[in-house]
């Protein structure tokens, strides 16, 4: 194999691209996270004490129905671990798809940084949010369990592996999103309405043995129902879903990121596009004043 | 490189010692247009240009000729349509970019940042824009924006040398600031120019005759040389390049 000038490329010297590649990525990710981070919450903690307002409000709510309806447990599974464990993952797809469909501001925030790419930034936006949602759920299952309200999680580490999916599913949505919201702006506003509806039909509240016949082929392929199984069985021994697919949300999962990569990289010249000048202004420059 | 009125001009690139870099940057067929349809502009057509390491290159252009976006794809920060970009050494940010910070971190916080990026030390380059940019150190854990903004243009330049790019890019603004920064960086710059590269694009020539060894001129979307440093300039300008002092204090062989 030869280069550009002719000179013979070896072996060793397309490692060390790959290596040099995969180190500048792993920097351009760990600082745009960091700094990600810092906007959230070390200056103005606003936004995640917004964000646990929601959740808080939401749960609150849903448990108050639960609780006024005089069903403290669901086949067995006490309901505020029930309600608590479906809504966590379903905010976390909420909000980091939410998060990641926003292609003109991520380039935004790194205008004049080469090093930074659109995808970087979308990318530790999904990281920053999947990771604040996973640090967010132990602690409150741990205290749920010591306030003798939930019993111990079932298989933590299976639903840590179910999180990650999420996670990546939620990146994937929000990617494919984005592009959308690009041409069709209003249609944030469609989808974020499209997902209150998703929310109450997709099992936070119910299981699948409850789920209407007639409703059952629609809910066997949606994949958020599927998530909302997994979670279940992964959180209470007493559960084990009938439906709940790995496969399956692994294959969705994996069409999704693919789809989104290459939307993202179809629309990328529209995101990117501006008309704007490096320097604010054109002034004249006095070279005497250097 | 398209020939204006005379051959492509001859580059000594062996005139330095010690040049940063291992090649030069090198565009090919480079196309771009800015903006999205119906509105798209078409800004570099077809440009072929090779920047050699260990030059300080001026680039001039008329308002809308296209430095922006050339500067913009010398630093890697946009895409060309068509065409390749080849770098041959490290390139800093555009410097006269305002917004290279985050104004809601600190300094401190956005030195770290970019030192990460590119693999420096955080805590040398913390040093060193404390230096460099007379930074106290009650100011370095504000956040930028409460800052007034002399401090942000300090920083980010500060950074940029620190950093120790081969090759520094940048617009119309060198260096912006109060007088004894712009001193310091003046200073700072000359000491490099003997090692290290500089692509400078302006629409004034006077501004940056001093500072460059060599003049192209950014034209109809292609970047033009008219022989030599001075007929280039003239080409420009309309007037012939008058001698003044070499800020380098090297003889220069192409005085008149």
């Amino acid at each position: 194999m030869q280069d550009r000038t002719g000179n013979s490329v070896g072996r060793a010297d397309l490692d060390d691209v790959f290596t040099e590649a995969a180190k500048n990525q792993y920097r351009a990710l760990f600082s745009t996270v960091m700094a990600e981070y810092s906007s959230r919450v070390s200056k103005r903690s606003l936004g995640v004490i917004e964000e646990l307002f929601s959740l808080g409000i939401m749960t609150g709510g849903m448990l108050l129905l639960r609780v006024l309806a005089g069903a403290p447990t669901h086949h067995g599974m006490p309901i505020i671990p029930f309600v608590v464990s479906g809504l966590v993952l379903f905010w976390m797809l909420r909000t980091t798809m939410f998060r990641v469909a926003t292609f003109k501001s991520a380039k935004a925030a790194f205008k004049n940084n080469p090093r930074v790419t659109a995808l970087d930034v979308l990318a530790s936006r999904a990281i920053l949010n999947t990771a604040f949602y996973v640090v967010l759920a132990y602690p409150i299952f741990g205290l749920m369990y010591l306030f003798g309200v939930s019993p111990p999680v079932h298989d933590p580490w299976a639903m840590f592996l179910l999180m990650l999916l999420m996670g990546v599913w939620a990146f994937s949505l929000g990617l494919c999103f984005g592009a959308l919201f690009l041409y069709v702006p209003f249609a944030r506003t469609v989808v974020q309405g499209m997902m209150m509806a998703v929310m109450w039909t997709s099992g936070i509240l119910f299981i699948w043995p409850e789920a209407p016949y007639m409703f059952r082929g629609a809910l066997y392929y949606n994949p958020v129902f599927h998530f909302m199984e997994l979670m279940r069985t992964v959180y209470f021994s007493s559960y084990i879903t009938a439906m709940g697919s790995w496969y399956y949300i692994g294959i969705v999962v994996s069409v999704t990121l693919a789809f989104g990569l290459m939307l993202e990289r179809v629309v990328r010249r529209r995101a990117e596009s501006t008309v704007q000048r490096v320097a604010a202004t054109e002034e004249s420059f006095d070279g005497e004043g250097l | 490189m398209q020939e204006g009125r005379s051959s492509v001009v001859t580059l000594d690139q062996d005139r330095k010692p010690r040049v940063r870099g291992s090649g030069a940057i090198e565009l090919h067929g480079i196309t771009k247009t800015i903006g999205l349809r119906p509105r798209e502009t078409l800004v570099l057509n077809g440009l072929d240009a090779i920047f050699p390491r260990g030059r300080a290159i001026g680039v001039l252009g008329a308002p809308g000729a296209g430095k922006t976006t050339l500067i913009q794809l010398l630093t890697g920060n946009l895409r060309p349509d068509a065409g390749r970009v080849i770098h041959g050494m490290s390139v800093s940010w555009p410097m006269s970019a305002r917004d290279i910070f985050r104004k809601e971190m600190s300094i401190r916080a956005n030195v770290r940042l970019l030192s990460t990026l590119y693999g420096a030390w955080a805590p040398d380059m913390i040093d060193a824009v404390k230096e460099i940019g007379k930074i106290r150190r009650q100011d370095l854990d504000m956040p930028i924006g409460e800052l007034a903004p002399d401090f942000m243009i300090r920083a980010s330049t500060s950074l940029c040398y620190a950093l120790d790019f081969d090759c520094y890019i940048t617009d119309d603004m060198l260096c912006l600031g109060a007088r004894p920064f712009r001193d310091t960086i003046k200073e700072l710059m000359l000491a490099r120019q003997k090692t290290h590269s500089f692509i400078i694009a302006s629409k004034s020539a006077p501004a940056i005759r001093d500072l460059c060894d060599d003049f192209y001129i950014l034209e109809d979307g292609v970047i033009k040389t008219f022989g030599d440093r001075r007929a280039t300039f003239k080409a420009f300008t309309g007037v012939a390049l008058t001698a003044r002092l070499d800020p380098r204090g090297e003889a220069r062989d192409d005085e008149f």
